[in-house]
């Protein structure tokens, strides 16, 4: 347990190499996108384009922030707040390595007994920030985006909850550590299959989730222009782009966590160089880069589904195999181990 | 001790804020915050399990149903004003109600249980303590609250849809609705 | 333990309101009465936004409050499910089926069917 100024500081320093990785997410991601699109993306500012970000950052704070004289101010700001906090406060609880593995200190910054709950529980409250966005702008596309995109949250939660319990069951336990010590593929081959279905379960809710992809919703511009971030500017709108993109790393490096084995590295390394399984956070962020990868494949792949296609997926396909992969987990544990 | 306080009062002022506002919208998020600050109270007292529960059902699910139904009725401004008269009798009664409360907590005879007895015999209200107990003793009890979740839900569609009706025919939801419905469910 | 989450949230939020306040200070200010009216696609905003919206968002958010609820309930029990896994897969089976029972009604009376 370190002292609170070095977990305030740790603290701090997440929130600051999380909002670094989001500026270079956006590039990295522009990146790919043009490279699957054969185009170029942007390439012109630095070397790759590296200085673009810095450029996009410096652009949002100089641009005029524009609060719509119909809207309610007070939630107006508040949304983009709710959003971007949770959002962060949420990463706080990922383990990053083994106790005392980064320069002697921990490698996060709260270790819980239920740090998946408290994962599953913090970003479920992001919802408001989509929700009273739409609300305070008080204008017609924002509050249907804002409308459809909680819906749709709160309806993907539900597969969220359900998958992970095949993770529970076979961990015993909720504290993120224990289960990534654990690798809950190692324990009998019998479970792979359902786990395996509710690994796919849990990708998919989760990119539900953090809005992406096919799942892009509230950002189906032929329908509802940007849906709640219509009314939005400046740096209150690039917050809520900080939030979608730390959301999804906190997706990436909570799925990483649950089903891959977080920040454990392969063993098979060992013999060459002792302890590199061990290593601090390298292993996460590997992980969590092939997810971030995913996402953005996807983006460039797939077209989005229409609303009903949606609520439909979610409530019929994903909820029926997310609760199915969890008892037959359990029966698996209870009549064949 | 003042971490309590502290809590307490933000409480105090949430739930004040839930009965004054005017905006209902406001009203509830005054609600979230009360509810969040009452998870917060559960960290503090190591009821981590409970904290997370209180979050996800409170201030997940039951304040976005709160926030739906408000946006759902939509009041009006003079929907919202009440009468004058109304306002006194509600102002009597919740006086009453305080002071009964107040004094039902004064002159209860019984004494308050040793905290840390409590506490330690709740082991932070752990999850697998709940589980011992809730999938034990009160085995009967779990499942009745299954039968109970299963009438609100049936509760809440035949009020929604009181005919079986499809959706409107000519929408496009309607018909794209139902080309697909078609040979799956 | 609990010292370490308040310090999480304020980082958290220190970067929120960080970042609104650099923004209000450095970004111009020359709003006109077009630039602050509502967008509707160009032509001049009309009425009000806050219309009544369709009942069926109601539904939805009853529905998924009452199988978070089920699902809270499972967390318990799957972290203690190793202790008496056929017992405790017993109840969850009949607790499942009383929930099943609703759920294919839902699905009959086309709740899910938008």
């Amino acid at each position: 347990m370190d002292p609170l100024g070095v977990t305030f500081l740790k603290a701090l320093a997440l929130c600051t190499v999380l909002l670094g990785a989001f500026a270079y997410m956006t590039l990295i991601e522009r990146r790919l996108l043009g490279r699957m699109q054969h185009r170029y993306g942007p390439n012109r500012l630095g070397p790759f384009g590296l200085l673009q970000p810095i450029a996009d950052a410096i652009k949002s704070v100089f641009k005029e922030d524009i609060v719509v004289s119909a809207a309610d101010r007070f939630v107006y700001v508040l949304a983009p707040m709710i959003s971007i906090t949770f959002a962060l406060a949420a990463f706080g609880a990922i383990p990053g390595g083994p106790a005392g593995s980064l320069f002697g200190f921990d490698p996060w910054i709260v270790d819980l007994d239920i740090g998946l709950l408290y994962v599953l529980a913090v970003t479920s409250i992001g919802v408001y920030g989509i929700f009273l966005g739409g609300w305070a702008s008080n204008s017609k596309y924002p509050l249907l985006g804002s409308l459809r995109s909680s819906a749709q949250i709160i309806s993907y939660e539900l597969g969220l909850g359900l998958s992970v319990l095949s993770v529970i069951m076979i961990a015993g336990t909720l504290n993120l550590r224990a289960i990534v010590e654990l690798n809950v593929w190692s324990v009998s081959p019998w479970l792979w299959p359902p786990l395996a279905v509710a690994f796919g379960a849990f990708v998919i809710s989760a990119i539900a989730e953090v809005n992406r992809t096919p799942f892009d919703l509230p950002e189906a511009e032929q329908e509802i222009v940007a849906g709640y971030l219509t009314e939005y500017s400046s740096i209150k709108w690039a917050l809520y782009q900080m939030a979608e993109y730390v959301n999804m790393m906190t997706a990436s490096a909570f799925i990483s966590t649950l089903f891959l084995g977080g920040y454990k590295g392969p063993t098979v390394l060992e013999p060459w160089i002792p302890g590199i399984s061990d290593w601090p956070i390298v292993w996460l962020v590997a992980k969590m880069a092939l997810f971030m990868f995913l996402f953005i494949w996807l983006r460039a792949t797939l077209p989005r589904l229409r609303y009903d296609q949606l609520m439909r997926f979610g409530w019929v396909y994903l909820f029926e195999v997310a609760l199915a992969a969890a008892l037959v987990t359990g029966a698996v544990i209870a009549f064949v181990l | 001790m003042i971490t309590f306080a502290v809590l307490a009062v933000v409480m105090v002022v949430g739930a004040l804020g839930v009965v004054l506002l005017r905006q209902p919208v406001h009203a509830a998020l005054s609600l979230v915050g009360t509810l969040l600050t009452l998870a917060v109270v559960f960290v503090t007292l190591q009821a981590h399990f409970l904290a997370a529960i209180q979050v996800i059902v409170y201030g997940g699910a039951i304040m976005v149903l709160f926030l739906f139904v408000i946006m759902l009725l939509n009041l009006k401004e003079e929907a919202t004003k009440t009468r004058a008269a109304y306002r006194w009798v509600a102002y009597g009664v919740g006086v009453i109600a305080a002071a009964a409360i107040a004094v039902g907590a004064l002159l209860d005879p019984r004494q308050a249980p040793d905290a840390l007895a409590v506490s330690e015999a709740l082991r932070g209200g752990s999850p697998e303590l709940i589980a011992e107990v809730l999938f034990g003793e009160f085995m009967l009890a779990f499942q009745l609250v299954g039968v109970l979740l299963l009438t609100g839900m049936v509760g809440a569609v035949a009020l929604v849809q009181r005919h079986n009706e499809p959706p409107r025919p000519g929408t496009p939801l309607a018909d794209a609705s139902r080309r697909d419905a078609r040979g799956t469910r | 333990m609990y010292e370490g989450l308040l310090m999480m949230f304020l980082a958290a939020g220190f970067i929120g309101a960080a970042a609104i306040g650099v923004g209000a200070l450095l970004g111009p200010k020359r709003a006109t009465p077009t630039t602050l009216a509502a967008y509707e696609s160009g032509i001049p905003a009309s009425g009000t936004a806050r219309e009544r919206f369709p009942v069926h968002f109601y539904l939805v958010a009853v529905l998924f409050i009452i199988f978070d609820i089920e699902t809270a309930f499972f967390f318990p029990l799957a972290v203690k499910f190793g202790a008496a896994p056929q017992f405790l897969f017993a109840q969850a089976i009949i607790f499942v089926g009383i929930l099943a029972v609703g759920y294919v009604y839902i699905l009959r009376r086309g709740v899910l069917r938008w």
